[in-house]
């Protein structure tokens, strides 16, 4: 056990240490994804199958995903120019060691620390899949309320944000015009500006009108 | 006898463990034992499934063949059965090329990643009765954390290669992996609801029972069904085949996030592809059809491994005939399917999967549900049809 969480410990560490110097910015997400997998492999040598599990599969999966895009879509990627030091950077060193200190007083003063009968080995201490919904479903059922419904809240709320770009940008930026009031659809944006297309509109409203069934489209799909 | 042609493979194994550990110093036996276990159950399954990946190349050529008036690779071996021997071999002896812009570390990992992250998903398959590398208690979610894990991959091939179309691939490559990501998890939800457990083993065990000499398969239920169908259609778009390739996209992006690729790393994506398709037909069978069970209780002499991987080639014959038959999809077309059809009516079988659980056993749980089941499509591809805005060339008319 010992050298092993040696291993992953160095290994979570030092990717989360690159992760904060690349001078890349992609180089960066994927050492911080290298460092939330060292941080799931922590989480499976304590024998939290499932919490490991969907660390891996939420953060290298789908946060480490999320960053990349989030770099791609702001910024050129061409440019690695970022700064190694921001502007303050001890104000920042001041507040993790802080949030450090705090937890390590925390963990330190409480009750697992400090029981004496310690198990030798943390084999037992496997926690089922099955153990862990019990108790969410159980003792933990309010918050896992309230989280679902924040997440659905934070869902919805995307999705009105995206919508309300969609009305206010979608109709044909590239012409320079805004788009009038509520024609365009949801989603996919149509270009909705009838002097520049009166043949389509022609051709396509005569089939529309004839029940739309017949159409050289194809139905179903 | 049938038992023991059915336990053939598991009894060597122990055999064969048993006499390799029996060379070792007797402080070391508890040691060896389980270093052999491990590593005959690992290459074990590697050989299989590198075997099949290639005998699964040369069948989807001669099936895309048929299918486009054609004959496929006929000149190696008999039949041209040999022809994945011929192309690995080419593969090994190709010059590496890697472009002087590309960054070679990243250029470097991600074909090797994505290959231990798919080889990972294999050790929770059963592909027999008691033949399983790993039980793990949380089986299905190593399976789906293995394949979220490969995804960065993608990304890390497409950008590490500093070349356009490989970038536009890797970002169509995420964002069609991320979306039907989504509904191919919550497909499987259901099945876990019901057997209430994560373990692989555990969800077959719970399809092996047989009632009136039908085998109590998921895929036999309108939600285990609806379940199957999700799922397959979110495992092709999740393995990035046809109809579904749009990241490889040859007409529009050379090749996708692998244009930069070439000699054996090339051979890597190739593999990490098909093994992925086995992998999650593996799943499919699993989940839905039985894992290793017979469908018929007069059946269950056959042994069970035999039966696993007959169904697995079903459905690799399933995943080619849609490549050689179904054309791609648009970018938009593939968002808004997997957004607005498939995620609704994996959320709505989550639903039926409660439903009857707690209905009471009879044909009135069984037209119920499935009454749900076809409504909810109904409505759904009805709205899906309705709502889709009308396609206005701008140039193309």
């Amino acid at each position: 056990m010992r050298p092993i969480f040696l291993f992953l410990a160095i290994l979570t560490v030092a990717g989360a240490v690159a992760a904060l110097t690349a001078r890349q910015l992609v180089h960066g997400a994927l050492y911080l994804a290298g460092a939330f997998a060292g941080l799931a492999l922590l989480y499976l040598g304590l024998g939290a199958q499932f919490v490991g599990l969907v660390q891996i599969l939420v953060y290298v999966g789908a946060v480490a995903i999320l960053i990349v895009f989030a770099i791609l879509l702001t910024r050129s990627s061409e440019s690695p120019q970022a700064q190694r030091w921001g502007r303050a950077p001890w104000v920042g060193l001041g507040i993790g060691g802080l949030v450090f200190g705090a937890l390590a007083v925390a963990i330190l003063n409480s009750a697992v620390t400090q029981s004496p009968p310690w198990p030798a080995h943390s084999v037992t201490m496997d926690a089922t899949v099955a153990q862990v919904g019990r108790s969410l479903m159980t003792d933990h059922v309010v918050a896992l309320e309230a989280i679902g419904l924040l997440l659905t809240a934070a869902l919805i709320g995307g999705a009105l944000i995206a919508l309300d770009e969609g009305r206010r940008f979608g109709g044909a930026p590239e012409l320079g015009e805004n788009s009038p009031d509520g024609t365009v659809t949801r989603g996919m944006p149509e270009p909705s500006h009838p002097g520049a297309l009166p043949r389509s509109e022609g051709d396509r409203g005569g089939g529309a009108h004839a029940g739309g069934h017949g159409e050289a489209r194809g139905g179903g799909a | 006898m049938a038992e023991t042609v059915d336990q053939i493979f598991v009894l060597l194994k122990g055999w064969l463990v048993s006499m390799l550990a029996g060379w070792c110093p007797p402080e070391w036996q508890e040691t060896a034992r389980a270093v052999l276990s491990a590593a005959i159950s690992v290459s074990a399954m590697l050989g299989v499934f590198l075997l099949l990946f290639g005998i699964t190349t040369v069948l989807e050529r001669k099936g895309l063949g048929r299918i486009q008036n054609r004959y496929g690779p006929n000149r190696v071996g008999p039949w041209g059965f040999l022809q994945f021997v011929a192309d690995g071999i080419k593969a090994l002896i190709k010059e590496d090329v890697v472009p002087r812009a590309a960054d070679r570390w990243v250029h470097f990992l991600a074909p090797i990643v994505l290959l231990v992250c798919v080889i990972a998903t294999f050790a929770v398959l059963p592909v027999g009765r008691n033949m399983v590398p790993v039980d793990l208690d949380a089986g299905i979610l190593f399976f789906f954390a293995a394949g979220a894990a490969s995804e960065l991959t993608v990304f890390m091939a497409g950008w590490a290669s500093r070349n356009k179309y490989s970038l536009f691939g890797a970002m169509r490559a995420i964002a069609q992996m991320i979306s039907y990501e989504v509904p191919l998890i919550l497909s499987a939800v259901p099945v876990v609801m019901i057997v209430g457990s994560l373990s692989t083993v555990r969800v077959v065990e719970a399809q092996a029972v047989y009632a009136g000499g039908w085998a109590q398969w998921h895929a036999f239920t309108p939600w285990g069904l609806a379940g199957l169908v999700l799922f397959l259609i979110a495992a092709t778009a999740e393995m990035n085949r046809s109809p579904f390739d749009l990241p490889e996209g040859e007409s529009e992006l050379v090749a996708g996030y692998f244009t930069e690729y070439s000699g054996f790393k090339f051979a890597m994506f190739f593999i990490a592809e098909y093994l992925g398709m086995l992998a999650m037909s593996a799943m499919a069978v699993t989940l839905f059809l039985g894992g290793w069970s017979a469908p018929f209780a007069f059946l269950t002499w056959v042994p069970s491994w035999i039966w696993f991987f007959a169904k697995l080639m079903m459905l690799v014959a399933l995943f080619i005939w849609v490549r050689g038959t179904v054309p791609r999809l648009r970018m938009d077309q593939l968002m808004n399917f997997a957004w607005k059809f498939l995620l609704p009516m994996a959320l709505i079988n989550i639903g039926v999967a409660g439903a009857w659980h707690y209905l009471a056993p009879g044909a009135g749980r069984w037209v119920l549900t499935a009454g749900v089941v076809l409504l909810a499509y109904h409505g759904l591809s009805r709205s899906f049809a309705l709502r889709r805005p009308k396609r206005v060339y701008r140039y193309a008319d």
